[in-house]
């Protein structure tokens, strides 16, 4: 069985500056999160998805004021004991906006950036980098500034920069929201490449629940700031009351399994499907 | 998107060239223009920052912004020293060496000396300072602005702020047709300065949205760790810069030399014609 | 399209041409190559590519925030290239993607008289128009709020009302639909099909297939400035050949019938929801 990387405990946040009546932003939320998982979040806006994975990289409570109870563990060290920088180099961060994320003024110095501020030696940072790139698939961009790049590219190069910190654990609020279809595939893609392939922890807060169906091993639903739901996809969909009551949808196709079911006793009794392949698969043998 | 470094890439002697090498001949180009008073001396640094321009970027050296903002200045400079005498009593209103142009007045021969000097001293640095721009990559005139000294926090606000000027000018263009759009009309000078609240706030609105994640991303990112981050660049000179190098300081002590033999070179008391400055500061006295 | 004989044209667009000059010498981009198309009254139609495809440059051409190199867009008669931006707000309504862009007063009531001053109506008027659109847009309760403390989804609505209270003809929808929930998008859906109910032509600029699906009555696919398909969402979405020339994935409902089609061309080309594809599939018997 995989070590726990990630282990909230009874954790409630409180940002500082919210009205009496507010509620928090976090409560009472407990979970664990092992090594090489793949951890979709999914739930409606306000439901406490950002400030979760603020939680995750330090920047709550190091750069948020407001009030802390409960425990965040990295690797088995509470995060109020591991200096930022530290963490940093632990769980690396990739945000929605991709341009306000990079800085630098090329690609090169973007992806370097990170570990030098570590003051990781010189030769070990071109090590990296060059691995990184070949991963990412970014060589071609090397010399040009981040900022003449599409938005796809620039998210792949935000999550490179992280990569380059060699962190365990890929902490992504919202990486595809800013994108078009073709540029939210590619990093769908590469996330997963690097969580198959890399062995790399991914925690991805996402609005796109169908394409996260396809990929992740594991579905964390939010609701006013609690953990509503926690299990695999297949677990988490089947209670489709609960998505009607917090107002996000199922992926269609277990949607229409579930009407098929209910409504026109026509279901042969299987799990829903989750993706659309799995239906079609389900479709093919009768047709 | 458009790019606002002056920057012209290439492979050229000086594009290679260490960042430093070119800071340092800055540096004594601007000592050596600021030590003589004679048009000999700054033609000549003129006349090598030129070719030196030449080398690095070709016939881009001719037409790049900088080398026509020494044109402009040539003009300006010359015409308004022979015209408005700006040191006040010049040799000109003692011994009266003037030329008289129809309608525009008195033009000092004297005032035409100074203006000569002052412009090509001003442009010799200039012209210096272009082939610094133009051959060093931004990325490398940050790490060198580091090298030289200039504390790690202050080169990174240096290249953050010049990558969020195209950013601004998108977004602040975004807003513009945003508020078009709503009917904001643009009819007259009040209407404009109306216009500008409504562009004001989205602008400073969505700033600080994009300020929070800048932070956020370069918190996670270990920034301000550390003073001294690992230096990518090479930062060993190598053979050719250390030639280059030798070569900007014997410029410099060859000069002193002049200066303290000669003094500045200063003949504005000897002239009383503009042929006079040509042969007296090209042939010698 | 069918229904083109009763409804009326309210806005046309004639072998329209959009070259972005880029410096000197070169070609330009050429974003945008003859394109022709009409919009009709009451209708919502969908505006969808990828990021380059020419959709934002094509309907900036609707309000005069770009001037065509060739060709002409016609609203109600009158060619666009030939008013101003701020006469044209009128008649046609913007919403930008992103509403941060757009609001910049104290509370969401000062929000929406902006456009009405602008139109330069009495105050009398302007006051009764304002609530008549607090009440339409539901913001009623928020009226006294500041807009920038509210939630993503309520600056979106916000914006929309600004936009609607000018009245206009015309209704464009950037990308309604990014950093929203579902409940956000069905609110916004909503609201769309409240507008058109109430005459409004509203094009919609997406990339969210869900929601075209959904919402659409129409759906332009464009890909490298040219219109490629122009039809149904049923029509544009069965189009295999097409959806993989725009690089765009049609809605689940649509992927499982096309992928039945191609084996059994007798299942129906029609307006897919679940709870429709549900049932067609029960009666192929393809389910059990």
């Amino acid at each position: 069985m995989a070590e726990t990387v990630l282990e909230f405990k009874n954790v409630t946040w409180r940002y500082e500056g919210t009205p009496k009546k507010g509620r928090n932003a976090l409560e009472d939320v407990s979970l664990s999160v092992k090594k090489g998982e793949y951890v979709g979040i999914i739930g409606a806006n306000d439901a406490g998805k950002s400030t979760l994975c603020r939680l995750c990289n330090g920047l709550i409570p190091n750069s948020f004021n407001g009030d802390l109870s409960g425990d965040v563990f990295v690797n088995g060290r509470n995060i109020k004991d591991i200096p930022t920088a530290q963490l940093a180099g632990e769980v690396g961060s990739v945000f929605a906006d991709p341009e306000a994320q990079l800085s630098q003024i090329s690609v090169f110095d973007e992806l370097a950036f990170g570990p030098s501020n570590l003051e990781v030696p010189r030769e070990e940072i071109i090590k990296r980098m060059e691995e990184t790139m070949d991963i990412m698939g970014i060589r071609a961009f090397r010399d040009r500034s981040p900022f003449s790049l599409s938005g796809g590219e620039q998210q792949k190069v935000a999550i490179a920069s992280v990569m380059t910190m060699t962190p365990e654990i890929l902490v992504l609020d919202e990486p595809t929201s800013n994108l078009d279809p073709i540029g939210t595939e590619s990093v769908f893609m590469i996330i997963d490449e690097l969580n198959k392939k890399e062995g790399m922890t991914i925690i991805l807060v996402e609005h796109e629940i169908e394409l996260m169906a396809q990929f992740v091993d594991r579905f964390i639903v939010l609701d006013e700031g609690q953990v509503i739901l926690d299990g695999t996809p297949e677990e988490v969909f089947s209670h489709r009351d609960v998505f009607e009551k917090i107002g996000i949808f199922v992926p269609t196709v277990t949607e229409i399994a579930s009407i098929a079911d209910k409504k026109y006793g026509s279901w042969d009794g299987s799990k829903y499907p989750i993706t659309l392949n799995e239906m079609l698969d389900k479709i093919d043998e009768r047709l | 998107m458009k790019d606002i470094s002056l920057y012209i890439p290439g492979n050229s002697f000086f594009h290679r060239c260490d960042c430093r090498v070119k800071l340092l001949f800055i540096a004594v180009y601007t000592v050596i223009a600021y030590m003589f008073f004679t048009p000999s001396v700054l033609a000549f640094l003129f006349v090598t920052a030129m070719v030196f321009n030449v080398i690095a970027i070709g016939s881009k050296a001719f037409t790049h912004l900088m080398t026509k903002m020494v044109v402009i200045m040539m003009f300006f400079l010359i015409i308004i020293h022979g015209f408005v005498n700006p040191v006040g009593v010049t040799p000109a209103t003692v011994y009266g060496h003037t030329i008289t142009l129809p309608f525009f007045g008195k033009y000092t021969v004297e005032g035409f000396y100074m203006g000569l000097v002052n412009w090509l001293r001003l442009s010799s640095v200039i012209l210096i300072a272009e082939l610094f721009v133009t051959t060093t990559s931004p990325a490398e005139m940050m790490s060198g602005f580091h090298k030289i000294g200039l504390p790690y926090n202050f080169c990174f606000m240096l290249s953050a702020s010049l990558q969020l000027i195209p950013i601004s000018t998108r977004e602040a263009n975004i807003i513009a047709s945003a508020q078009r759009a709503r009917g904001l009309s643009e009819k007259t000078l009040v209407d404009r300065f109306k216009g500008l609240v409504p562009m004001f706030v989205p602008l400073v609105v969505s700033s600080l949205g994009r300020m929070e994640t800048m932070s956020m991303a370069l918190e996670s990112r270990a920034f301000g760790n550390t003073t001294k981050p690992t230096e990518l660049r090479d930062s060993h000179f190598k053979k050719s810069d250390f030639a280059a190098a030798a070569l900007a300081i014997v410029m410099l002590f060859a000069f002193a030399g002049i200066r303290a033999v000669y003094g500045s070179l200063d003949i504005v008391n000897q002239i009383s014609s503009i042929r006079d400055i040509f042969a007296l500061s090209f042939i010698g006295r | 399209m069918s229904n083109s004989a009763e409804k009326k044209v309210i806005a046309k667009v004639i072998n329209l041409e959009h070259v972005y000059p880029v410096a000197k010498g070169s070609e330009g981009i050429h974003a945008l190559k003859h394109v022709n198309l009409e919009f009709y009254e009451q209708e919502i139609t969908a505006i969808i590519g990828q990021n380059g495809s020419g959709k934002t440059t094509l309907s900036k051409h609707f309000n005069g925030l770009l001037r065509p190199t060739s060709g002409q867009v016609i609203i109600n008669g009158r060619d666009v290239a030939k008013r101003r931006v701020s006469e044209m707000a009128k008649e046609v309504g913007y919403v930008f993607q992103n509403p941060n862009y757009q609001l910049f007063c104290a509370t969401v009531r000062e929000e929406i008289r902006f456009g009405l001053k602008n139109l330069k109506l009495k105050e009398s008027e302007i006051k009764e128009k304002t609530v008549e659109i607090l009440d339409e847009f539901g913001l009623r309760s928020i009226a006294g709020k500041q807009p920038v403390s509210l939630g993503m989804g309520t600056k979106k609505v916000v914006a929309l009302a600004s936009v609607c209270a000018m009245d206009p003809e015309i209704l464009f929808l950037d990308e309604p639909t990014t950093g929203q929930d579902q409940r956000g998008k069905t609110r916004l859906g909503n609201l769309a099909l409240q507008m058109k109910e109430a005459g409004r032509t509203i094009m919609i600029i997406s990339h969210d297939m869900e929601f075209v699906a959904r919402y659409a009555d129409r759906v332009v696919v464009m890909t490298k400035g040219e219109v490629i398909m122009d039809g149904t969402p049923e029509e544009v979405f069965s189009n295999e050949e097409v959806m993989e020339r725009a690089m765009i994935k049609p809605p689940q409902t649509y992927a499982i019938a096309n992928h039945i089609r191609d084996k059994d061309d007798s299942f129906p080309c029609v307006r897919l929801d679940a709870d429709l594809t549900a049932k067609l599939l029960t009666e192929k018997g393809l389910l059990k």
